[in-house]
């Protein structure tokens, strides 16, 4: 790689350099975890108008030197200057000037500005990329080699007294690359990472799964379409296996509107003072079609917005053939500027509160050449000719919009709202009042000017007092947190009398016979070893018992405490903070993936005795293996909240799944230590109505995996 | 050492050197302890021309069969094999009524052992004067290949071989039960004849 | 001459081979110590009607042999009993009854006995014997016998055959317990029935001068 331009450099003047550690900021830090990285990557064959991207997983559970991870779009790739300018260069302005990919696909661009390359580090350490551009006749290869950066990146922090000019920055570290002629008409970008840093297990790849599916058009056909595959060889089920998704999800209303050719008729909607209706009518002039209308109220523009990152609600848009029709397929970033062909949003101002616009809709109308030939293109593609068809549909559409109007309001009366969208179109209708005035204010003669100033402070104190409620509900909203409850049965007195007295007797039973061994067979040197062994296991049953009754003590006290816990932030803190030096000791890695937080109203330590026992557990299992891993994943739905607790350490037999929650049950080779964590786990999770069992162990070649469901409790 | 007599412990928290099973090792010649109770039931019920001593902890884990369901099972199988409750719990009485009808050998505390022990000691006893051990025994001398010949015909038309003679005898059916006796008689005969004694 | 009715199931599938072997030793003893009219019985002509021709054929006083199936009543061969309390047991007056089979000593002896029948030695109860020591066992079940034909009368020959028996336990024991317990077991189930015990062999010696 040519080198850097040195600037000329001004003796007067200082310049920014980046540390080495940089791209750890820039990867590793600013992304997450692995499945939001493999996203930004995807994202970024999506700017690039690919139609098919294949991520392969490679050998990924466990890791080792075969481990690899291909993502290979067919978009249209880079050449060298691509490369050097776009790929090479920090936080690429490209996407911010047009926030289109290149026609015929203009599609808006989802990637984050500039993060997606530094997203392959938190997949893994080396990077091979390939890419050739559409209509060249060469590959272009970079090879990117994190590890380097890391190795010096470290070395400089312990050699503090490397000199200065010694030194090298981030933008220093040489890159390798290299050309070649290429005479295939393909084109793309491929992304070979090896050095993976972390196994995937197969609950890992279904997240992925999910995530991506997200990206994915929820439209029936798309002619510049957008396909995900995935392949695994670890997990057969993914063997080009695309990723789909659902229909379009979270909107308030949905309204399917089809046709009937045979029949000559139309569907079309009507709201009978109650419900809304679909109703038959002779085909109209514009010819037949098919309509699919999503209606969004605040919530679940929130909830779409969320989870469709890179989606929008943005009103009707016509397909003809499956293809978008211009001029939908223009984009126009400002809102006033925006083009409201359909003339829906030009309601809006006769009748303020009950008129449904653009941005509460999603709307999908389907013409087809062969059925819906009198709808033309006109010359300037600004929009359709208007011609009697056209205006009859564009009539239609209103109709369907104002029927669904009738309804929603009837329903406003019906239902209460919540207070924030009351504020907020208080606030929007403020807003609009306030833009108002000003305009007549500056029409105004000078005496009304006055009373106008006067008006427009005042509405402008409603307006920040409005504008501060709003706030403090985004606050809230923003995070877009579940809070829940979890259970807490106590162990009724019974119960709790049983379970002590059975531990205490066991426990006991067990000492004694150890000490009745001493008193009947001491002295006897043909005992000698067994006298040691048992002088051992007497002191750790005893102190076990300690533990058993301590643990029995603590739901005697347990109705206090109570307080909102975040269990992200929990597990989280207790992996990086609270073990991180234990994990460090034992050479353990870690990695927490827990979806989104969550926050239950709960015992802390409660908790933290399931994760804590855990985790000890899987030291101990861990114990003499190399490459030691600790993974928890935690996802939610709406009922209950699911943890994966796994390690690679010894395993659990089959026969022992059950036994080994059991109180005195030991199975890791022990270095001294009751064998009642499992029992705590179990005890406090049953606690909370949830289970814990072992399941099939998620990471290889031997391990454990516990599956923890806790279910919520029902929000009345 | 008794080296005929084997002791099958059937528990699943009981660790590999208990102080019982490094005691009854010192004096049996195989001690083996089997984790599960079905396990347990398999092993036995498949060796029962084995001698040996069953010792039967009552509660296992979770979803596993109790101690009176293997009793139960194997009593299915032999009526004379020696079973020991071996247990924590003293509030059995539920079960009571099935384990003497099962007939467990007897029912011992888990500690002290002591009392375990001595049980043992009373049911190798009961194996050794038992007429299906003294059957057995000479029934290795006549070799394995004889239990499936027909060897005792009555003759009211009904055929034993020495396979079925045993199981009559554990499962004491009346015929077994016969058998038993006529080797007792015969003792008895001996002895009042005078052609044996007493030792 | 003495005339001896040998009824034996050879053909039993699981005694024939056991009960033959009886018949044979029993039928060799006859033969060898006294002339004789015997008649063989077996497993084809094994049936209540055959055997009442038989009967009809021959006088009263005869030495009726009988190694087969038992039970209480009756005697039983392949086709079912062959003899029981039922029939017409008058034929059997001042005979000897001498059979192997399992209870007949229980109510056909008696029901003989009050017909007129002189002696019945048989078992009371179930008899067994062991497959692999077929010689003894058949020792044992014709020893009596054999005292009889000896000269010695029924009450001696009864008590010999129970000391038989007692000497084989004696010889065998020690090797092999079982088969003793067996053998004692059918020593117990031995039972006398007579209205004579005095009565010899010589009581069944018909028209001695004469010649058939």
């Amino acid at each position: 790689m040519p080198e850097q331009n040195k600037k000329k450099e001004n003796k007067d003047s200082l310049y920014w350099r980046f540390d080495l550690s940089t791209f750890r900021l820039l990867g590793r830090e600013l992304i997450t975890d692995r499945i939001t990285a493999l996203f930004e990557l995807v994202k970024n064959s999506y700017d690039a108008n690919a139609r098919n991207i294949h991520v392969t997983f490679l050998n990924v559970n466990p890791v080792g030197k075969d481990t690899k991870i291909i993502i290979k779009d067919d978009g249209i790739g880079m050449d060298i200057t691509d490369l050097k300018d776009k790929w090479m260069v920090i936080g690429t302005a490209s996407k911010r000037k047009n926030r289109l990919s290149p026609a015929p696909f203009n599609r808006k661009m989802v990637g984050k500005k500039g993060v997606g390359r530094f997203a392959v580090d938190k997949l893994g350490s080396k990077l091979l990329l390939q890419t050739k551009l559409a209509g060249s006749n060469e590959l272009t290869s970079l090879e990117t080699d994190w590890n380097k950066y890391d190795t010096l990146s470290k070395q400089y922090d312990l050699f503090e007294a490397t000199q200065e000019n010694e030194r090298k920055f981030f933008t220093e570290i040489p890159n390798k690359y290299w050309k070649e002629p290429y005479l295939k008409t393909s084109q793309g970008t491929t992304l070979e990472i090896t050095s993976i840093r972390d196994p995937w297990s197969k609950d890992d790849i279904d997240r992925a799964y999910k995530e991506l599916a997200k990206l994915v058009s929820p439209l029936s056909k798309q002619q510049h379409e957008f396909n995900i595959f995935i392949t695994s060889n670890d997990y057969p089920e993914y063997n080009e296996t695309q990723v789909r998704n659902k229909a379009i999800k979270f909107a308030t209303k949905t309204i399917d509107i089809k046709f009937d050719i045979e029949k000559k008729t139309q569907e079309s909607l009507k709201f009978d003072d109650e419900n809304l209706t679909i109703i038959k009518t002779p085909i109209k002039s514009f010819g037949p079609v098919k309509f699919k209308l999503y209606y969004f109220d605040q919530k679940a523009k929130d909830t779409f917005k969320k989870e469709y990152k890179g989606g929008n609600i943005d009103g009707i848009k016509i397909y003809r053939d499956g293809l978008i029709a211009t001029p939908f397929a223009e984009y126009e970033s400002q809102d006033i500027k925006k083009r409201d062909i359909l003339g829906i949003d030009k309601r809006r101002y006769s009748g303020f509160f009950d008129k449904v616009s653009s941005s509460d809709l999603i709307g999908l109308l389907e013409i087809t050449d062969a059925e819906n030939s009198e709808i033309k293109d006109s010359t300037n593609r600004q929009d359709f000719q208007d011609n009697a068809e056209y205006r009859e549909l564009k009539q239609f559409i209103i109709d369907q919009i104002v029927e669904l109007e009738k309804y929603l309001k009837y329903h406003r009366k019906q239902e209460t709202e919540k207070t924030k969208s009351n504020l907020k179109s208080a606030h929007g209708d403020l807003k609009a009042f306030t833009s108002l005035v000003r305009k007549i204010k500056k029409k105004a003669p000078e005496k009304l000017k006055k009373e106008l100033g006067a008006l427009e402070k005042q509405t402008k104190k409603v307006s920040i007092d409005i504008n501060r409620g709003i706030k403090a509900y985004n606050e809230l909203e923003k995070e877009k947190i579940q809070q829940e409850n979890i259970f807490l049965s106590l162990m009724s007195l019974q119960d709790y009398a049983l379970e002590i007295a059975h531990v205490v007797r066991t426990s006991l039973s067990r000492t004694i016979r150890l000490a009745e061994f001493f008193k009947k067979e001491f002295p006897n040197p043909e005992f000698n070893d067994l006298f040691a062994t048992y002088a051992k296991d007497i002191y750790n049953e005893m102190t076990r018992l300690d533990s058993a009754v301590d643990f029995m003590l603590s739901y005697a006290q347990s109705n206090t405490d109570f307080k909102e816990i975040n269990i992200k932030s929990l597990i989280e803190d207790l992996f990086n903070e609270s073990y991180k030096k234990i994990f460090e000791q034992n050479k353990i890695k870690t990695i927490v993936e827990i979806e989104k937080p969550l926050i239950i109203v709960h015992n802390q330590k409660f908790f933290e005795d399931i994760i804590e026992n855990l985790i000890s557990n899987s030291i101990k299992a861990l114990s003499g293996k190399k490459n030691k891993i600790i993974k928890c994943t935690g996802t939610f739905d709406d009922s209950k909240f699911i943890l994966l607790f796994s390690d690679n350490g010894i395993g659990i037999p089959k026969e022992d799944r059950n036994r080994v929650f059991n109180i005195y049950f030991t199975r890791t080779a022990e270095q001294g230590g009751a064998g009642i964590g499992l029992y705590i786990v179990k005890t406090r999770i049953e606690s909370m109505k949830g289970t814990v069992e072992v399941i099939d162990n998620e990471l290889n070649p031997t391990g454990a995996t516990f599956k923890i469901i806790l279910p919520f409790a029902d929000k009345n | 050492m008794n080296t005929t007599i084997s002791i099958i412990i059937i528990d699943d928290l009981l660790p590999d050197d208990d102080p019982v099973i490094a005691l009854l090792k010192r004096d049996y010649h195989e001690v083996k302890l089997i984790k599960s109770p079905q396990e347990g039931i398999e092993y036995i019920t498949s060796h029962l021309s084995y001698r040996h001593i069953v010792i039967l902890d009552y509660k296992f884990a979770q979803n596993e069969p109790d101690g009176a369901f293997v009793l139960e099972k194997i009593r299915e199988k032999s009526k004379i094999i020696p079973v020991i409750l071996w247990t924590a719990n003293g509030n059995m009485i539920t079960e009571l009524e099935s384990f003497i009808n099962n007939k467990a050998f007897a029912m011992v505390p888990k500690a002290p052992y002591e009392e375990l022990l001595s049980k043992i000691k009373e049911a190798e006893n009961f194996i050794n004067n038992s007429v299906e051990g003294a059957l057995e025994e000479w029934i290795k001398l006549e070799g394995q290949e004889s239990l499936e010949r027909p060897f005792l015909i009555a003759a009211d038309g009904k055929e034993y071989t020495l396979a079925q003679l045993l199981s009559e005898i554990r499962m004491q059916s009346n015929f077994g039960k016969k058998i038993e006796k006529d080797l007792l008689m015969l003792t008895i005969d001996l002895l009042i004849r005078k052609k044996e004694n007493l030792k | 001459m003495i005339t001896v009715l040998l009824a034996f199931d050879e053909k039993d599938s699981l005694l024939g081979q056991y009960f033959q072997l009886c018949a044979e030793r029993a039928a060799q003893s006859v033969a060898s110590s006294h002339p004789n009219n015997m008649i063989r019985i077996g497993s084809q002509i094994l049936n209540s009607a055959f055997l009442t021709i038989k009967l009809n054929e021959v006088d009263n006083r005869f030495i009726f042999l009988a190694y087969s199936h038992g039970s209480p009543r009756e005697l039983q061969g392949g086709e079912g009993r062959y003899l029981s309390v039922d029939d017409d047991l008058t034929k059997f007056k001042d005979s000897f009854f001498y059979t192997f089979s399992c209870d007949t000593a229980q109510d056909l002896a008696g029901v003989l006995l009050s017909k007129g029948c002189n002696s019945f030695i048989g078992y009371k109860s179930k008899v067994y014997i062991v497959t692999t020591y077929q010689e003894i066992f058949a020792n044992c079940s014709n020893f009596g016998l054999l005292c009889f034909l000896k000269g010695n009368n029924i009450s001696d020959s009864f008590n010999g055959m129970k000391q038989n028996i007692t000497n084989q336990i004696d010889g065998i024991y020690a090797t092999n317990y079982l088969v003793a317990s067996v053998l004692r077991s059918n020593r117990e189930s031995l039972t006398l029935h007579a209205n004579d015990h005095s009565i010899d062999v010589n009581y069944y010696y018909k028209n001695r001068i004469e010649s058939y």
